[in-house]
């Protein structure tokens, strides 16, 4: 029996330990934020935080997060949006939206390692695929996030 | 078929107590009791609720291209509503929703046609809205409806100062007759029309909310995987189950002609039961096909006879006479969609009915590939058209319809059907392979062509698709982007050869544009080159008089500051379009820098002139889509065949740009008026060329074929 705690609620998990947990979250808990593209960690729809680093849910086994905390798109934004996701909004990035849920995840991560990333910072942490071609949106959506998270804790906003 | 369409409350049966939550968050301020039970449908384009909530109801397909939104935008406009009331709904079973100008009877998005087709119908069904509820509202009022005003979703009279709401009028209005000529706004005061209105899609595609294709989950669902026969014209031969014995999960196996699908009840048990079957295919003539075969197949084309596109003056006797004759051949390769969302397609067939929720750009067809699947009549069809992870003209095939309905009529349950990547690459409908060869001379004093032919060899889309459409040997779709007449060149011949395809061929993001405009935009850099003229003069002056693309070019000249010099080892390269279809035109410049033996594309600039310009936001990163889904081509597409098979699997080997490796785009779109221009496919054709143009600039090395690295 796996148990893992996804986006603060607990979860259990009988079935196979080498189930990916991709499909666990999305087909087992019903989270379905979480999206399949590749199933080989080569394009990142499937980033979740596994205690806040970013993982390629596809590739991972469910026994890997065992014991452990996981946060889905669904999670980011407890009691409303995530900064990353209103800039999201506001950037215009989303237009097929399928990959957008691991970008975010993706995005999420960085700002918590780096609170201040500068356009290289974002190009080199970024690789999640996007075939729609957003990427042009993406690095000044994040710069405004960070901008956002930055007055939220100068509790300027 | 009958009605089906996105609305949550098809989703919520069967959906367990855990996810209701989160497939409310598009419902504004509703409980599922309040779920449009009592909402009033006015026509066929639009919803009111009593809270006057506005649900607008669009037959195009949301692919990514914020066609529901900008819909919206038009009816929205028309009525009179705040844009926080409005939402929107894909449906189908509509005869309102039928496309108007391609395809004859379908509901179809594709061809960058959507804004076009509907933009009159949209502006006409808000205006039948507003004119029903105008009437509705005079009724209660005891006066006359020339006196009323419908804005900010409240009906008002002026005179009184009485108004009621929309919500509490709908249920009156739909009831009345309807109006025989409802008077459409002056476009002037269409409120949302021009605007970047926030996408309605937006908010659930941030949030993980929104519902793709592969998302759908019923009650007693079962999942599919499935393998194709690895070459075309092959099938299945056998089948092997004893590896599947003692596996967890495993229901049935389903041999479906040329593939062979596996149902579990969790999808990586059918992916794993899937890799352990045992399965043999039949031969097929195409199982000793390379690229070398494809090549020089199409070379050996080149020599037989061909079918006229286009014809002025007598190209072959002023060749024939000319001093000199320029020459050159092009290829470009088969290239795969690739959409981030793998093919999928859930189908329900029980007791002769059957319902599929699938990410389709075409339901009509898919209705009809279900009906056939399950060996009904169209009447007992239901198609939910959910949201698509990018279409790019891939989803418009249903062979993943007819796929997941015969699962699930074999296991008499409903089923979920997902491609894996690699059966999604390997088995695409590939944009067709071509090769191109130029002939041409040129005027010995202004150094503009005299005469020039293009021949075209490479398989046709129709011909594999819909025979029926090629009238003798001449695919339209394999000289688009060539036939077109924007260059004054005196004599001018387009042909083109039919060959068989060697793998499955279809419609790829701007189909024949993105092969043609590649091909005529190098040639005509290299007439260019040759007589010692700038491009972007020599195509200014070689355009026939009040040319569309006159304007384009010169904006995306002054963008990229072209007549500022370069360093060595930096350069420039333009090229140009105009489709008629389209009636969008497209300039685009890019900038190179040699690195090395190699180079890296630093800067891509674009102006376009879509006539009318429903959102600006939107069509820009349409734009911004399309250019960096032609650079990705340009740079890295090919599909490669080795006995048959397709070589690219994932992406790995069939690479996509990412954030680093992609260049500063800026766009310059605006709209002069006139005419309702395409935007989705404009993007890709021109980045080609114009890289390749830069290339030359850059290094002296002139690149006839794809893809560059």
């Amino acid at each position: 029996m796996i148990r893992v705690t996804v986006n603060e609620r607990a979860y259990s998990f009988e079935g196979e330990p080498d189930a990916p947990l991709l499909w666990v979250l999305r087909d087992v808990f019903g989270l379905h934020g979480t999206k399949f593209g590749c199933g080989r960690g080569l394009c990142g729809a499937c980033t979740v935080l596994v205690d806040g680093t970013p993982a390629r849910s596809c590739v991972l086994p469910v026994a890997a997060v065992d014991g452990q905390s996981v946060t889905t798109i669904e999670g980011i934004g407890p009691g409303g949006l995530h900064p990353v996701q209103v800039s999201w909004l506001k950037h215009g990035v989303s237009q097929c939206g399928y990959c957008q849920p691991g970008m975010i995840l993706a995005a999420v991560a960085l700002l918590r390692k780096n609170a201040n990333p500068t356009e290289e910072d974002i190009r080199r942490s970024i690789t999640n695929l996007c075939r729609c071609g957003s990427y042009p949106r993406i690095t000044p959506a994040i710069t405004e996030a960070a901008q956002l998270m930055q007055n939220h804790r100068d509790g300027s906003s | 078929m009958r009605e089906g369409s996105t609305s949550r409350r098809e989703f919520l049966q069967g959906v367990s107590a855990l996810t209701i939550g989160f497939h409310l968050t598009s419902l504004v301020g509703c409980a599922v009791d309040e779920a449009p039970a009592v909402a009033r449908r006015l026509n066929a384009w639009l919803r009111i609720d009593p809270n006057d909530h506005v649900t607008i109801l669009v037959g195009q397909s949301e692919i990514g291209q914020g066609i529901t939104t900008a819909l919206a935008q038009i009816v929205a406009s028309e009525l009179g509503v705040e844009w926080s009331t409005v939402s929107y709904e894909i449906v189908t079973a509509a005869p309102e929703h039928i496309h108007p100008l391609i395809y004859s009877g379908e509901q179809i998005t594709g061809g960058s046609t959507s804004t076009m087709a509907f933009f009159e119908p949209a502006r006409r069904a808000g205006a039948f809205a507003r004119t029903l509820l105008i009437q509705a509202c005079a009724e209660k009022l005891g006066v006359n409806s020339r006196e009323l005003v419908l804005s900010g979703g409240l009906v008002r009279h002026e005179r009184t100062r009485r108004s009621i709401r929309i919500g509490e009028l709908a249920a009156t209005a739909a009831t009345l007759p309807p109006p025989a000529h409802p008077e459409l706004r002056p476009t002037s005061e269409l409120q949302f029309v021009g605007a970047a209105m926030p996408r309605l899609d937006a908010p659930d595609k941030v949030t993980g909310a929104a519902v793709f294709g592969i998302d759908v989950t019923l009650r007693d669902m079962l999942f599919a995987a499935i393998k194709h026969a690895p070459v075309l014209g092959a099938t299945v031969k056998s089948i092997d189950e004893t590896p599947l014995k003692g596996m967890q999960g495993i229901v049935a196996v389903v041999p479906l002609g040329n593939s062979v699908a596996v149902v579990a009840d969790q999808y990586w048990r059918a992916v794993r039961a899937l890799e352990k079957l045992g399965s043999t295919f039949t031969n097929s003539p195409h199982d000793s096909i390379s690229d070398a075969d494809v090549l020089r197949e199409l070379r050996a084309a080149q020599s037989r006879a061909a079918a006229t596109g286009a014809s002025r003056g007598d190209t072959p006797a002023t060749l024939r006479s000319a001093r000199k004759v320029h020459r050159a051949e092009y290829f470009v390769p088969y290239l795969a969609h690739a959409t981030m969302e793998p093919m999928n397609c859930t189908a329900d067939v029980r007791d002769g009915e059957v319902e599929i929720w699938v990410p389709t750009q075409a339901p009509t067809l898919a209705a009809r590939a279900a009906a056939e699947a399950a060996g009904v009549d169209l009447k007992h069809v239901t198609v939910h058209v959910t949201l698509a992870g990018g279409g790019f003209g891939r989803r418009g095939s249903p062979d993943f319809v007819r796929q997941a309905v015969a699962v699930s009529r074999a296991v008499r349950r409903p089923v979920k059907l997902i491609w894996s990547r690699e059966e999604d690459i390997q088995h695409d409908f590939f944009r067709p392979a071509m090769l191109a060869r130029f002939e041409a001379s040129l005027d010995a004093t202004s150094g503009l062509p005299i005469a020039w032919h293009q021949r075209n060899s490479g398989p046709s889309i129709w011909k594999y698709s819909r025979p029926e459409l090629v009238a003798g040997q001449l695919d339209p779709l394999a000289v688009e982007g060539a036939v077109e007449d924007y260059y004054a060149i005196p004599h001018r011949l387009v042909d083109y050869v039919m060959t068989q395809p060697d793998v499955p061929i279809g419609f790829w993001r701007s189909v024949g544009y993105s092969h043609n405009t590649f091909f005529v935009e190098s040639f005509i850099d290299e007439l260019a080159q040759l007589a010692g003229a700038d491009p972007y003069m020599y195509r200014r002056n070689l355009l026939a008089a009040n040319s569309p693309i006159t304007r384009v070019l010169d904006r995306v000249a002054k963008l990229s500051n072209w007549d500022q010099k370069l360093p060595k080892g930096q350069g420039r390269g333009i090229a140009c379009f105009h489709s008629p279809r389209w009636q969008t035109p497209v300039a685009i410049v890019a900038e190179v820098v040699q690195q090395g033996s190699g180079f890296a594309v630093t800067r891509v600039y674009c102006a376009a002139d879509c006539g009318t310009l429903v959102n600006p936001d939107v069509g820009r990163a349409q734009l911004e889509g399309g250019i960096i889904f032609g650079l990705t081509a340009a740079l890295h597409g090919k599909i490669n065949l080795t006995d048959g098979r397709v070589v690219q699997s994932n992406f790995h080997d069939y690479p996509l740009l990412n954030l680093d490796t992609t260049p500063k785009i800026e766009v310059d779109l605006f709209a002069t008026g006139g005419f309702v221009g395409g935007l989705g496919e404009l993007g890709t054709p021109a980045v080609a060329p114009a890289v390749t143009n830069a290339l030359f600039a850059a290094t002296g090395r002139r690149v006839r074929s794809l893809p560059l690295i």
